[in-house]
């Protein structure tokens, strides 16, 4: 009796296989043990192990005259490729769990979060300098958004080659933004920039104002940047159902039930992408290195962008640490900001300020989105 | 990475023929594909080489300075706005108070 067949399989595996086991064993020890982005990387990192199994069952096979259908394939087709679906629902969650509200209460802060988008354009530079293909190097800058499921979205409706390692990077450098951020802002600041403090007034938010919002904002982003309403309008819909006061049941199944389930399946179908022959390529290792330069001139522009508001508002000066938190690392990023603010000067309370960068920088890695969408749709 | 084709010269024959750039009557189509752009060297021409491979580079700069420009423009126009209505609202809650 022949049993070749149980060892077929071990006989095909490449190396190529191989590196994506050990990069998805990397990615389950960096969400188990380290905490990084649990929710999105430990799903990604099964994920990698399950479609470069050799014939994996959870891609298309066809099989001695037989057609399988894979699941992984399936939802990546149906969530993702058809129609961006994953990625934009999830932003229901996200706008949900999201309170404007130390925004609302200091709106010079939004022009923060407009700045910290630059990172993204200037990587598009680089990328394009280091002859990527337009779409791809616009694909590779929107990691700069600091916004997972917009990159993924960017790269997926632009048909990026490297959608794969664009959802790893960006996922990952969130994760890594405690580590990043700080040494960016060290590059642009001294310890007497940092020790700048900002008074906090608060103030309470009209439920006229917080409801009217993210009305507002879908339809200004709307108006200007038509491409980007599928992400700010999904975003700003799931605030709206935060705020609106009357469906707290569906607001909390949003933040919790619908964000969690949706992550869960995104991460393992983005997964799709990540098979070998696909994946481990050089310009994998280039994308990860553009994806790190981008959040660390995003940080860089931020502060840079405050220093110079500062020279036009003397009387009303913003911490420029506070810059930085305009990308859309939340709450990672206002984490950071407080926590420098208080190694240089330990009375310093930047958190609140920090967090309404923060949340505009949730709106405008969105807006980045669709103005990126929008220059290639003409 | 770019895959686009690039016409040089005149009277082209439905043949693409590669690396033969060696006088003004040879065929001119040239594709700017990294490997084709090397066979370009073989072609002894060196401005021609130098053209076919920096074109796509030079165009995808320029598309890049573009996005950059109308990005940053755009999305500052938007929040922008937005700023000025929250601040309008807050006015208005202000006045009401």
């Amino acid at each position: 009796m022949d049993f070749s067949f149980l060892w077929e399989n071990l006989t095909a595996i490449t190396w190529q296989q191989l590196v994506m086991y050990v990069v998805g064993a990397v990615l389950i020890w960096l969400a188990i043990e380290k905490g990084f982005e649990p929710a999105l990387l430990m799903p990604m990192g099964f994920g990698a192990i399950l479609v470069n199994l050799p014939l994996s069952g959870v891609l298309d096979q066809v099989q001695g005259g037989i057609a399988t259908h894979g699941i992984i394939q399936w939802l990546f087709e149906v969530g993702i490729e058809a129609s961006e679906a994953m990625p934009i629902l999830l932003f229901i969650g996200i706008g949900a769990m999201i309170d404007f509200g130390p925004l609302l209460t200091n709106p010079k802060l939004f022009l923060c979060g407009a700045a910290a988008q630059a990172g993204i354009f200037l990587t598009i530079i680089i990328a394009a300098a280091l002859d990527f293909d337009m779409k791809d190097a616009a694909s590779i800058g929107i990691i700069g958004a600091a916004d997972g499921p917009t990159s993924i979205l960017v790269s997926q409706v632009l048909g990026s080659n490297y959608i794969g390692a664009i959802a790893v990077a960006a996922y990952s450098y969130m994760a890594l933004v405690p580590i990043i951020q700080p040494f960016a802002i060290k590059l642009v600041t001294t310890k007497k920039d940092r020790a700048m403090r900002m008074p906090y007034t608060g103030g309470s938010v009209s439920r006229r104002t917080r409801i009217l919002f993210p009305i507002i904002v879908t339809v200004i982003a709307g108006l200007v940047a038509p491409a980007s309403v599928a992400l700010v309008g999904f975003l700003m819909f799931g605030n709206l159902i935060r705020e609106c006061g009357v469906l707290e049941t569906m607001s909390k199944t949003a933040q919790n039930e619908l964000a969690n389930l949706i992550t869960l399946l995104l991460g393992i179908t983005i997964a799709a992408s990540m098979k070998a022959e696909a994946f481990v390529t050089w310009q994998t290792l280039l994308i990860m290195g553009l994806g790190l330069v981008a959040f660390i001139l995003d940080s860089m522009v931020g502060v840079l962008f405050v220093k110079v508001l500062n020279i036009f508002t003397p009387k009303n000066k913003i911490n420029p640490m506070v810059g930085a938190a305009g990308i859309s690392a939340f709450p990672m990023s206002s984490r950071v900001i407080e926590k420098l603010g208080q190694e240089a000067d330990s009375q310093n309370h930047l958190l609140m300020h920090a967090i309404a960068a923060n949340v505009s920088g949730q709106i405008a890695s969105v807006v980045a989105g669709g103005v990126v969408l929008q220059y290639f749709m003409g | 990475m770019n895959n686009e084709t690039l016409l040089i010269a005149p009277a082209p024959t439905p043949e693409k023929e590669l690396g033969v750039i060696g006088s003004a009557d040879t065929v001119t189509y040239i594709e700017t594909k990294p490997a084709d752009a090397e066979s370009v060297i073989g072609g002894a021409d060196g401005p021609t080489a130098i053209l076919t491979t920096g074109v796509g580079v030079s165009e995808n700069m320029t598309s890049a300075v573009e996005i950059l420009g109308q990005g940053m423009a755009s999305i500052f126009v938007v929040l922008g706005i937005i700023a000025v209505f929250v601040s309008l609202l807050k006015k208005l809650d202000n006045k009401k108070k």
